[in-house]
């Protein structure tokens, strides 16, 4: 059963990850704990399952969900994180937790409650890992994940956007000093965190059933990868969303899932208490 | 001018007194007040409207108002509302909407709550409010045992309850040769209250418990229960949970390549389930205890209503709304639109209901028939139909 829980551990991890990494570069740049990120993979679930019922195949689903996301994520910084930049902590928690129920409430009442389905191809098809088979859209997440660890990194490390985003985490104030489009560079991390919400979604969607709350669930796991992986940096929390599964998968095998959350919550206080700028933090930004 | 002053004063004291009892009498239940000619009986539906089971107050009101529709446009001298509150299906969440619904909306009686942890919370506010309120679908075997005699008077229950679906489904079970059993539920009262029935109900008739696991409503991944249940050495698998969560509960185990005999409690084999996993053939021969027909044999008058009125298959929840306003129409018939003609009517009720014989014992809980239901070439067969009165 060892082989099989760790295959389960990887494919479960991945979705955590990919939800924390939007997280994490929002946090990292922007400085606004987002709230909101499970709400936006919602959005973009939702807007992959209303593009299948039009009759559009996945892959066209998908790709039109990632460019909609990234409109959604030039109105929300602009109606809800850019007028709370450079206020107070208190502020943006409330701003970002407003559009989370916000944008929940509006579509249990517009869209309603009950459960729907995205298909996918590749769930027809399954993959032979050792004892245990995969479907090829749960591999598809699992390299979704690797993808966006390698081009997150090198865009950050490599890239003018990058070194601008880098350069706003550190120190804003300098950056403006700098002459660096502070606003376009906070704009730019948000955007690309939606997108990366739409990745997780048109990604994960089709594994389970999309419903109004079920950003919610994934956002606490997020923020417990974002914490454990250490604020400040983005490939922290995606390394650190894959081991949050691994943990879940194997409490819930060897011991019970009844209490896989509180193994997986656990091990992040125990983290944070041995390590307590989590796994692979940094000092968080100056100003 | 202080003479004026005075007077003003009294004047004012005047009319408050005037006004108190009034006030006094619209802080209560309603009492059956007059519109057009008739009396106006309220319905108040409590169930959850905001979260994750939203849906469960949703269809709750769907039913009753296409049942008050139907009775308002038969005529008659009542006429009939339904007004709703939010339960956010949690204890403090029920205690708040039945307030709501009897010192705010003032209704005459409340239809709830489908979950059976707000009608716990909410059942405590009923006494001194002297309002009736119907269950007919929370499945919590608590509340018939805080029903009627040496309970809560108030308290009146038109479902088949957890421990009496268990102990029916388990036997069936056992005559179907099932020896070693593992089950899933979902991690709230509802589902560990039915599996502590089942447990006990199977450990008497000598079925081995392999393995028992949990999962939150909603979760998308079960890979890491099934992996367990199957390394446990299951010949067959007990899902208490909802027909969402097992479309994907079963994609998963065709994944993992494994399959065992699965019965299930919760709305598993419904149309509902039919249209959302698109493959009809994913359900195929999973067994499944209700408390309600699926066929909509025994009721196809309402699963036309609904669909014309929806647009979609009705579900248990509305479905038990529905039996539960018609029911409601019969006491108000026999007692009158108030609460306490409610109240009176509700113990000398003897209706054959599309669901079975509803006569409340001494707990007031009436004993309609269970149902046992499959699938069956993409379509749901009953297989049997079980009384529960003894």
């Amino acid at each position: 059963m060892f082989f099989d829980q760790l295959v389960n551990g990887l494919t479960l991890g991945s979705q955590y990850a990919l939800v924390a990494g939007g997280l994490a570069l929002i946090f990292s740049v922007v400085g606004i704990a987002n709230f909101a990120q499970g709400e936006f993979y919602m959005v973009a679930a939702f807007m992959i399952y209303g593009l299948e019922s039009a009759g559009l195949p996945y892959l066209a689903s998908c790709v039109i969900t990632l460019a909609g996301m990234a409109v959604f994520g030039l109105i929300v910084y602009g109606v809800a994180i850019r007028p709370v930049t450079g206020r107070g902590w208190e502020t943006q928690v409330v701003s970002t937790l407003a559009v989370s129920l916000l944008l929940t409430n509006v579509a249990i009442a517009g869209i309603g409650s009950l459960p729907r389905l995205v298909h996918s191809p590749l769930l027809a098809h399954t993959v032979s890992i050792g004892p245990t088979d995969v479907s090829a859209q749960r591999l598809l997440v699992f390299a979704a994940t690797l993808m966006v660890l390698v081009m997150l990194g090198g865009t950050v490390k490599f890239s003018k956007i990058g070194k601008g985003m880098r350069a706003v985490s550190q120190n804003r104030g300098a950056a403006v000093i700098m002459g660096i489009p502070v606003r376009r560079v906070e704009m730019t991390a948000v955007v690309i965190g939606c997108i990366l919400a739409g990745v997780a979604a048109v990604t994960i969607a089709p594994l389970g059933t999309v419903t109004p709350t079920i950003g919610a669930p994934l956002t606490i796991k997020a923020f417990a990868a974002v914490v454990m992986g250490g604020f400040g940096n983005i490939s922290g929390p995606i390394v650190s969303g894959l081991i949050l599964g691994l943990v879940e998968a194997f409490a819930g095998g060897y011991i019970s899932s009844a209490y896989a959350d509180a193994f997986v919550f656990g091990v992040m206080i125990a983290i944070l208490v041995i390590r307590p700028r989590g796994l692979f933090g940094r000092a968080v930004r100056a100003a | 001018m202080r003479h004026t002053r005075r007077l003003t004063a009294l004047a004012g004291m005047a009319v408050a007194a005037g006004a108190l009892p009034g006030l006094i009498a619209a802080c209560g239940p309603g009492a059956g007040t007059s519109s057009g000619g008739k009396t106006l009986v309220t319905v108040g539906v409590a169930g959850s409207f905001s979260g994750a089971t939203a849906f469960y107050g949703q269809e709750a009101q769907k039913g009753a108002d296409l049942a008050v529709k139907a009775l308002n446009a038969a005529g008659g001298k009542y006429r009939y509302k339904v007004v709703t509150a939010d339960d956010a299906c949690t204890p403090d969440g029920g205690a708040s909407a039945y307030s709501d619904l009897i010192y705010s909306q003032h209704v005459d009686v409340i239809l709830g709550s489908p979950c059976s942890a707000s009608t716990l919370g909410g059942i405590v506010t009923l006494k001194r409010a002297q309002v009736p309120d119907l269950v007919v679908s929370s499945t919590s075997a608590a509340i018939t045992a805080q029903a009627g005699v040496g309970g809560n008077p108030y308290v009146w229950r038109m479902n088949v309850n957890d421990a009496t679906m268990a102990a029916a489904f388990t036997k069936y079970m056992h005559d179907h040769s099932v020896t070693k059993l593992a089950t899933i539920a979902v991690d709230n009262d509802y589902g560990r209250g039915a599996i502590t029935f089942f447990k006990a109900d199977a450990a008497a008739l000598g079925i081995s418990i392999t393995d028992s696991e949990y999962y939150t409503q909603g979760a998308g991944d079960f890979r890491t229960q099934l992996t367990k249940i199957h390394f446990s050495g299951a010949r067959a698998l007990l899902m208490v949970g909802s027909y969402s969560d097992a479309v994907v509960m079963l994609e998963q185990e065709r994944e993992l390549g494994f399959r065992i005999p699965l019965y299930t409690r919760g709305d598993v084999v419904s149309q509902p389930f039919l249209s959302l996993a698109k493959d009809p053939t994913l359900g195929e021969g999973t067994v499944e205890a209700t408390n309600w027909d699926p066929t909509y044999a025994a009721y196809p008058g309402i699963e036309k209503a609904y669909k014309a009125a929806y647009g979609s298959d009705a579900q248990s929840t509305s479905v038990q709304a529905y039996l539960g306003v018609q029911l409601i129409a019969k006491a108000v018939a026999a007692g009158g639109g108030s609460s306490a003609g409610i109240q009176k009517a509700l113990s000398s009720i003897d209706w054959n209901s599309p669901l079975g014989p509803v006569k409340f014992d001494a707990h007031h809980q009436a004993h309609p028939d269970l149902f046992i239901n499959t699938f069956r070439s993409g379509k749901i067969v009953q297989l049997e139909k079980l009384p529960t009165s003894s």
